[in-house]
């Protein structure tokens, strides 16, 4: 699920066509950057820039206002 | 006037009916300040992250219009008091992200493609069990091959064996 950083090369400076993708519509492609829990996966994990983290956090939040994305996932019932 | 976008769920058990009258009133609210609907979308019955008043799915509207800024207070009150809206979500956005009639056909262009993309892969599943089954009889070949040169090994072997067997009796 999650994209773990083994390069550490921010993902959106390698391919720019993918910050349009940063949208909470778009958000089967912001499940990238949860985890199984529903917790926002901070960037020195994921390598992101701080620049596109704070848009990532920005969208996700409001990805969740709408259910469309979970607040938190309990493991034990899913 | 700026430019703004809304999503509403709906809840799950009215008919398509009632659920054209609540998007015709959202619509008729932003005609009424002099606004512009720009584009209207439909995202279809989904099924919730998490349960809103304790229903599992949501029918998913979408709208983007231009209105002027004090205006928005009026459409955003609307959508509270309506108990068959679950939530809703209004955000201002810039003119490049406005979308177009043609990005809905390109939405079934894209569903088209993942169907050809689909069928591609089958036909590649295909192609890659029918090279698999060559790669079987190759193997194959080069197993009976292999037993045969065992079989020479062995047979060299029974004889050194045989040999040294006759040296020791000898």
């Amino acid at each position: 699920m999650a994209i773990l950083a083994q390069s550490r090369v921010c993902p959106f400076k390698e391919d720019k066509d993918l910050i349009k993708q940063i949208d909470y519509k778009q958000y089967k492609f912001l499940k990238k950057f949860i985890t199984d829990q529903g917790k926002i996966i901070p960037s020195h994990v994921t390598g992101v820039s701080a620049k596109y983290q704070r848009l990532i956090a920005a969208e996700i939040k409001k990805a969740r206002i709408l259910a469309l994305l979970p607040f938190a996932v309990d493991p034990r019932y899913s | 006037m700026n430019n703004y976008e809304i999503v509403y769920i709906i809840h799950p058990a009215l008919q398509e009916g009632r659920l054209i009258d609540i998007k015709s009133k959202i619509h008729e609210k932003i005609t009424s300040f002099k606004g512009k609907v720009l584009y209207d979308d439909s995202w279809g019955k989904k099924k919730l992250a998490y349960a809103i008043d304790k229903q599992k799915y949501g029918t998913y509207l979408f709208c983007q219009f231009l209105l002027e800024g004090k205006d928005v207070q009026a459409i955003n009150t609307d959508c509270e008091l309506n108990s068959n809206i679950l939530r809703h979500l209004i955000t201002r956005i810039d003119s490049s992200q406005i979308l177009d009639e043609k990005d809905k056909k390109e939405v079934k262009k894209e569903t088209n493609k993942k169907e050809a993309f689909k069928e591609v892969v089958k036909e590649k599943e295909e192609v890659s069990e029918v090279v698999e089954e060559e790669k079987e009889e190759v193997s194959e070949v080069v197993e009976e091959e292999k037993e045969e040169v065992d079989d020479t090994i062995d047979s060299e072997n029974d004889n050194k064996e045989t040999q040294e067997e006759n040296s020791e009796e000898k």
